[in-house]
């Protein structure tokens, strides 16, 4: 039998059970609108809003736990928010195992709110592992089990007669897991002797690399260096300046940038003056935040094989489906 | 009695606020996003506006700087209701023109307090 509830529900003279049912139903459905985003992200080329939207959802349960009383859920998401916020601000880039990680913390959230609904739950919802992988994740390193080891090396590929022959080579990665990972360095652009530029890192040696590319093009079409070892990267350059004083009061959980007292008097003196003396224009303010996203979004890229074959494999997942309808 | 536009996309968490402050003895209007918000503060005045920050289709700062546009909401206080305190954030909130913050999770009794310390 699953928890029912949680120690915190009066809160302030107000019963906060009383919300668990709304923070239930809204928690399942950012939860479901998460995994279907998640499964059709395409992590070459995530679609802007959709990194905020999968942000958001995260955000809102954790807001909600945290508020409700929900620890555990708060704890996962508050690990999933941070990794999503770099996500969306660009200081990381997904991959195909930063997500399967995201989808599996999806699952798990869903037990934990099944729990506290009270409804049986077989699966474990320990989540040690999984928050230190997210936390690996969102520190910017790959995880062991997600970074295959190995060397890294710079490929060039060619003169090849139509660049895109070497995108084949991205299946080769796919299809060999142990062979390690690869990424474009040309943006898909041929360079002026129609060479493709590709950084890979892989436990193989030249040889190896050559036979296995052989597959798709000509060995002596393939020319590999070793990417020097790059010095640790300075310390953040940009760490932030120490900030002016924002606040005219600020205590534990609040705090006002204006005297809340002198802006209730300007505002009636305003209401007084009002339609007689018209007021200096307000200051106005830089605008260093980003503004939502005005440009029309993008097409979906066709589906891959590859997330379709996630998508099929999730789908055909165990009892965790089941929570979903 | 004062009457306070409460705008957050979380509806439990909406309703906890609402429910929180007419307990209270306050009227509240609710919206769902900034964008929501900003059409509710236009057709009904109130006397404080409190606002969650990351919100589909209009977010909370946003909304702020909106409202700040309205020479009826020039004055009207403005709190942001935030999971995160940093200095960025606050500095973003300032800039905005919002009066101040207060951080989720929060307890009601904080949030009637701060309330009132702001138009009590």
């Amino acid at each position: 039998m699953g928890e029912i509830g949680n120690p915190a529900a009066v809160s302030g003279g107000i019963d906060l059970s009383q919300f668990y049912g709304v923070f239930f139903e809204e928690a399942g459905e950012n939860l479901a609108s998460m995994e279907g985003l998640l499964l059709a992200l395409d992590v070459e080329e995530p679609v802007e809003d959709d990194l905020h939207a999968i942000f958001r959802a995260a955000h809102s349960i954790k807001g909600g736990a945290a508020t409700f009383g929900f620890a555990d859920v708060a704890e996962l998401t508050h690990d999933l928010e941070t990794l999503l916020d770099k996500l969306r601000r660009h200081e990381l880039k997904p991959s195909a195992a930063m997500v399967d990680a995201l989808l599996e913390a999806g699952d798990l959230l869903k037990a934990q709110l099944a729990k506290h609904r009270g409804d049986e739950v077989s699966k474990n919802t320990a989540t040690t592992e999984l928050r230190a992988r997210i936390r690996t994740f969102a520190s910017g390193e790959a995880p062991e089990a997600a970074a295959p080891k190995g060397r890294l090396v710079d490929i060039r590929v060619g003169p090849l007669p139509d660049p895109a022959f070497a995108d084949n080579l991205f299946e080769l990665f796919r299809d060999v897991p142990d062979m390690g990972t690869i990424e474009k360095t040309d943006e898909g652009q041929a360079d002026a002797e129609g060479c493709r530029h590709f950084r890979v890192r892989t436990p193989c040696g030249d040889e190896e690399l050559r036979d296995l590319f052989s597959f798709h093009v000509d060995r002596e079409h393939v020319h590999i260096r070793p990417v020097e070892a790059a010095a640790p990267a300075a310390p953040a350059a940009s760490a932030p300046a120490a900030p002016a004083k924002s606040a005219v009061q600020e205590d534990d959980g609040f705090g006002f940038f204006m005297d809340p007292h002198e802006a209730r008097e300007a505002a009636a003196q305003a209401d007084e003056q009002a339609g007689v003396l018209p007021r200096p224009p307000r200051r106005r303010c830089p605008r260093p935040w980003p503004r939502p996203s005005p440009w029309p979004r993008p097409k979906r890229p066709p589906t891959s094989p590859r997330r379709a074959a996630r998508s099929i494999r999730r789908r055909c997942a165990w009892p965790s489906r089941r929570w979903t309808s | 009695m004062h009457s306070i536009l409460a705008v957050d996309d979380s509806a439990s968490m909406r309703q906890m606020v609402a429910l929180t402050l007419k307990a209270a003895g306050f009227s509240v209007v609710e919206a769902a996003d900034g964008q929501e918000g900003l059409e509710k503060a236009r057709g009904h005045p109130v006397n404080l506006v409190l606002t969650d920050q990351n919100m589909p289709r209009m977010d909370g700062l946003t909304l702020v700087r909106s409202l700040r546009g309205m020479p009826e909401y020039r004055h009207v206080p403005i709190l942001i209701l935030t999971t995160e305190s940093s200095d960025a954030m606050k500095a973003q909130g300032k800039a905005a023109g919002a009066t101040g913050w207060l951080v989720k999770p929060f307890d009601p009794n904080r949030l009637v307090d701060v309330v009132r310390k702001v138009i009590g």
